[in-house]
């Protein structure tokens, strides 16, 4: 008895070493997963710009649009410059709280919430004080850890509406 | 002993590691949701949606709420509002029991739409859409869409 109860701590260091150190190459694996974009790295990173709207995850030549809009916008510079005019302008206090998330391969799909209140100017129209509560679905794809495609779908007349720019419907 | 331990102790971790993998659309892993998904999308078959499934509009206060009511949605929309009414996929992604479809709906204005009456016009309107399948049947489905772009392909807005 007195025996085993000696080798008790050994075998648990034993234990404790064998569960830690196959961790480490796997996190390995889950980084290099990052840089090539398969589902978990792409949902990493999107994770990460959707926490922070940080323009540094946008690819440089990426293709960004809301799909209201006509046109998309081009290149990491445009995207961030729309992510000042919403984020730090027009929706100081504004986030998107995402509910589901989907990830197959390099595509991530977010959807959710964007719940803000127009403090300033914003798309031409000044401060109305007024909340807004839009659902929202994306769809990103994300190449060697950038985002290289955003497209955002919206309803436009929701927001306009709950701005009192036009009548709800 | 040790080896053993040391074989337990390895097996757990891997099914650590295991626990940490991505959600991914692998085999066996969406692959009942993409079948209900696919045999659905073929004609629209309301039959395919639970008897107390949900179809949210989402610029849409309040969602269509059953079999029968997403039945009438569905036939008003692809059926009679619009003919030659089309959805072009452009991305399909499936993971456990969700599939999201984005795609590009084409039809033609043949009847009377959201209270306004025909134009006989062609739109092309993007579009997501992202159902919940559970049991082998859609519990719940959500169109986002832009409704402006709708009314102004229709001429109904500027």
């Amino acid at each position: 008895m007195r025996r085993r109860s000696s080798c008790t701590p050994l075998y648990a260091l034993l234990l404790l070493l064998a569960a830690l150190l196959p961790l480490a190459p796997a996190r390995s694996v889950i980084a290099d997963e990052a840089r090539t974009g398969t589902s978990f790295g792409a949902l990493e990173v999107v994770l990460a710009f959707l926490e922070a709207h940080d323009p540094s995850y946008v690819a440089e030549d990426a293709v960004w649009q809301h799909m209201w809009q006509p046109e998309p916008l081009h290149g990491r510079e445009a995207v961030a410059a729309m992510l000042r005019d919403f984020y730090e302008d027009g929706f100081a206090d504004s986030h998107f709280e995402v509910h589901k998330l989907v990830a197959d391969g390099n595509k991530v799909v977010g959807e959710g919430v964007l719940y803000g209140t127009h403090t300033g100017d914003f798309m031409g129209m000044p401060a109305t004080g007024r909340s807004i509560e839009l659902p929202i679905i994306a769809i990103f794809v994300v190449e060697d850890g950038s985002i290289t495609e955003g497209r955002l779908y919206y309803d436009v007349g929701t927001m306009l509406a709950q701005l009192g720019m036009m009548e709800e419907p | 002993m040790r080896f053993i331990l040391w074989l337990a102790a390895l097996a757990l971790s891997a099914a650590l590691a295991r626990g940490i993998t991505p959600p991914d659309a692998t085999a066996g892993h969406g692959a009942e949701a993409l079948a209900v998904f696919l045999a659905y999308s073929v004609g629209h078959d309301p039959s395919y949606f639970a008897e107390d499934a949900t179809f949210h509009v989402m610029a849409e206060e309040e969602p269509v709420v059953g079999r029968e009511a997403i039945a009438e949605t569905l036939d008003h929309f692809y059926n009679d509002a619009f003919s030659a009414a089309v959805g072009v996929s452009r991305n399909l992604l499936v993971s456990g029991n969700v599939v999201v479809l984005e795609a590009i709906f084409h039809g033609i204005n043949t009847s009377d739409f959201m209270g306004m009456p025909a134009t006989g016009r062609q739109v092309s309107v993007p579009m997501m859409m992202i159902y919940e399948i559970e049991g082998g049947l859609i519990q719940r489905l959500r169109l986002y869409m832009d409704f402006a772009t709708m009314l102004r392909q229709l001429g109904h807005l500027e």
